[in-house]
């Protein structure tokens, strides 16, 4: 048998996008359906407007999202939790500086009681002062654990120098700001930002007969106590490229962050910079991980990414080498970057990027859940699925030519922010 | 219920395939049967390393990542005190690239120096990254050694020094592969868009051929029974007090297992769950605490990790989780504490089943322990524990004297 040659390779042209059913409840909440699977469960995520991004106060969105869980009017922290247990459900809150959600994970035979309980939260939860301190507590600890790890100061760094003056994709929490927020700035943030008109709804899994008719009974049933005011705020789009050292005492491994600011997903480059990007660092077998672990051993892992966020987007380096290295990392980092600008992708490299990046797409579509995900990431940009299907155009057509003028425009190694710590 | 076909070859490599048409990938999973328990004590991390050499090229093959992203796959590997578990993911039409990369990477490496040199280097940064350049990073370092005397178990599947690393010779890695690297020694399975008849066809095309070598197992020696306690204390910089406590439980073929682990969920499963509820939330002596079962092949360990509230004492810390451990032990859980955990259980699982590489993953790891139809009892096996079994559980595990 001849082993040396590859077994023939065969892509999908199609990819199948899968575009959800749209429900409107009977308050006008929209929901987006992905019936599929075959397990009996079912994943509920409420998502709002509602992130940092809305408000000037650091970390009052994240505390107001996770502290809906400690207990409303009629149950304690205690006993909302164990009700959720009861019937095996899962809550996660998840706050970006975006947007803020509450996901339920149920088996489909208790969606029922779940979404019930689910409303409860969303409608009348109450914040006890109690609850507040030990979440500032819990915070305060994780705080002074994160700052002795020198992934995480490089990372805060690099998110204020490349996001500054107050923006808040760029705000660094300190210890106060667990503590300056009084229970009526949290409720005061909960009635005006969790209501029906600030909200939309995904259901994924195996739904059954009865599912959207108790979500119409709950989420339908909602009614909003104030107006919603939509909130129209501008941050300085400018940063200012520099670079940064934080020394830590004692640190065997120095942990770098490289990037700059790129257009989001709304701009035409996004999908396109996402394909550069992939050819320098977004897979494993990368040219920086090729370069500073597989060649030079420098490091565990190494490794780039184009971020969207609703009102920007970034591109970083990140990675965590010997401390004795980190002259030749930032040397061998920054001639990766310059290549791209300097000597065209060539057709194999550029072929295999393409394959890979069109099975990553396909993967990240598998199942019911994965679904949701992706319908999230598109609609709070207010865009379709059909999204992806572009995305998968541009992965297929573009060519070396197009990626070196990208990266002529977008990836400047004197303009980019630097941060390391360690 | 997760439906499957299994097929032996002549080689002894067990074939597992679950069909599911609903996507269009297939994950495979290799299983081999060598963690870190199996190692010499003077060579320890060795497994662990070797999973990183598994990408160094095989005998025919010069680079295992190229040509599976250039089938548009996705793959990676762990290794643990028990096995070590290699995965892919890819579009089920390419499916045979996979059966070609495994397939020779079993048959033989390329077994390159410059492999070896690079990844002795990226596993002692990986070492560092993640045990010593962190905050508490070291302690399960300190804590294996402590609690085993004997069993393997004692050193960290990274390895107990990094100089055990550093000094690994190709003639080891050749003679690791020799010994572990057998299709005797492996699971195969797979998940997804493929028939069982397709894979079992290419499986016996490309796996077939590979000659079984002599087995030459050690016995891996048994700890002995703990008869005093344990202390060892660590100063380091970091910002909180924490405690670890580790108990001496039970293997994953005893009869208590499945109780064991309802028993980690019963004490700080959720927020509502007794101890944490009680020592975290009412009487704030820890701000963070969980329980958990290592859950071995060999007998693991049941560990409480808390980390303190700023002004409590290790004294009143540790008197305040015995106190509730004597509670648990002398008096039988509610039946709500019980039915809420089995219920967790439950639906946990029919939701790890979603995935793909998921199912593949525990085909293959309950085929190691006894037979992949085991998966299909793991909810009534857990549904019959009762309080009288938690409680015996507790019993053997907390009663002090241990």
């Amino acid at each position: 048998m001849n082993r040396t040659t590859e077994p023939a390779l065969q892509l999908p042209d199609k990819i199948t996008v899968p575009e959800p059913e749209v429900f409107e409840l009977k308050n006008g909440v929209k929901v987006y359906c992905v019936n599929a699977g075959e397990q009996e469960i079912l994943k509920l995520e409420i998502i709002f407007r509602a992130g940092e991004w809305y408000g000037d106060k650091i970390a009052l969105a994240t505390m107001v999202n996770k502290l809906m869980e400690a207990g409303t009017s009629a149950k304690t922290a205690y006993e909302l939790s164990q009700a959720f247990d009861y019937y095996g459900a899962y809550i996660e809150t998840e706050c970006t500086a975006d947007v803020a959600s509450v996901k339920l994970f149920t088996l489909t035979r208790f969606a029922k009681e779940t979404f019930s309980l689910l409303m409860e939260m969303l409608t009348d939860a109450v914040f006890p002062e109690e609850e507040m301190e030990l979440f500032a507590t819990q915070n305060i600890q994780q705080l002074r654990i994160n700052r002795k790890k020198v992934e995480y100061l490089a990372r805060v760094k690099f998110n204020h120098l490349l996001f500054p003056s107050g923006h808040p994709y760029g705000r660094i929490a300190d210890e106060e700001s667990y503590r300056q927020h009084s229970q009526n700035d949290l409720k005061k943030w909960y009635t005006e930002k969790y209501s029906p008109q600030n909200c939309l709804a995904i259901l994924s899994g195996k739904t059954d007969d009865n599912t959207l008719q108790y979500l119409n009974d709950t989420l339908g049933e909602w009614k909003s106590k104030v107006q919603h005011q939509p909130v129209e705020l501008n941050y300085p789009s400018e940063f200012i490229p520099q670079k940064s050292f934080i020394p830590v005492e004692g640190a065997v491994q120095s942990a770098i962050r490289i990037g700059c600011r790129i257009p989001n997903k709304l701009h035409p480059d996004f999908a396109s910079l996402t394909v550069l990007n992939t050819v320098l660092g977004g897979y494993f077998g990368s040219r920086l991980m090729s370069n500073l672990r597989e060649d030079k051993g420098y490091t565990y892992g190494i490794g780039s990414a184009t971020v969207s966020m609703v009102h920007s987007g970034y591109f970083f380096v990140t990675t965590q080498v010997a401390a004795t290295v980190k002259e030749d990392a930032l040397i061998q980092i920054y001639k990766e970057i310059q290549i791209l600008r300097e000597q065209e992708i060539g057709e194999d490299e550029l072929q295999l990027v393409k394959n890979y990046m069109i099975g990553t797409l396909q993967r990240s579509m598998d199942g019911p859940m994965a679904i949701s995900d992706r319908i999230k990431s598109t609609l709070i940009y207010g865009l379709k699925m059909k999204y992806y299907e572009n995305y998968l155009h541009v992965i297929k057509n573009i060519s070396p030519e197009q990626l070196i003028h990208l990266a002529k425009t977008y990836f400047h190694t004197e303009r980019m922010v630097e941060v390391v710590a360690g | 219920m997760l439906k499957f076909e299994k097929h032996t070859l002549k080689n002894g490599l067990t074939v597992i395939v679950n069909y599911d048409s609903s996507t269009p990938l297939v994950a495979m999973n290799i299983l081999y049967k060598v963690g870190a328990r199996n190692e010499d004590e003077n060579k320890t991390g060795f497994a662990h390393l070797f999973e990183h050499l598994m990408f160094g090229g095989s005998v025919n093959i010069p680079s295992y990542d190229e040509p599976l992203q250039r089938a548009g796959g996705e793959n990676n590997a762990f290794t643990n005190n028990d096995f070590t578990n290699y995965y892919l993911t890819l579009p089920a039409q390419n499916i045979e690239t996979a059966f070609w990369l495994e397939s020779d990477r079993m048959l033989s490496l390329a077994f390159s120096e410059k492999s070896l040199d690079v990844q002795r280097h990226v596993v002692v940064e990986e070492f560092k990254q993640r045990y010593l350049n962190q905050p508490y990073g070291d302690v399960w370092l300190n804590l294996r050694p402590l609690a085993y005397k004997v069993h393997p178990y004692r050193w960290a599947t990274i390895g107990k020094e990094i100089s055990h690393i550093e000094q690994a010779t190709m003639n080891d890695v050749k003679d690791f592969f020799a010994t572990w690297y057998r299709p005797d020694n492996a699971i195969l399975t797979l998940s997804g868009n493929i028939q069982p008849e397709t894979a079992f066809t290419l499986s016996e095309k490309w796996f077939g051929e590979i000659v079984s070598r002599p087995l030459k197992n050690k016995i891996i020696p048994q700890e002995p029974p703990q008869t005093e306690k344990r202390i060892l204390g660590l100063q380091r910089d970091v910002p909180a007090n924490t405690i670890y406590k580790a108990f001496h439980a039970c293997s994953r073929f005893d009869d208590d297992f499945h109780a064991t682990e309802l028993l980690a969920d019963v004490l700080t499963g959720s927020k509502s769950a007794r101890l944490y509820y009680k020592l975290v939330k009412q009487d704030k002596i820890f701000n963070a605490l969980s329980t958990y079962f290592t859950g071995d092949l060999d007998k693991g360990l049941f560990i409480i990790d808390g980390r303190l509230e700023e002004k409590i004492s290790f004294q009143t810390a540790e008197k305040a989780l015995d106190a509730e451990l004597a509670k648990i032990t002398s008096e039988l859980i509610s039946e709500k504490e019980l039915t809420i955990v089995q219920q967790k259980t439950e639906s946990a699982l029919v939701f790890s089943e979603m995935n793909i590489a998921n199912r593949a993953l525990n085909l293959a790891y309950f085929e190691m322990i006894g037979g992949a139809e085991l998966i299909n009892k793991q909810i009534e096996s857990y549904r019959s524990v009762t309080r009288e079994k938690n409680s015996q559980c507790c019993k053997k595990y907390f009663q002090t004297g241990e």
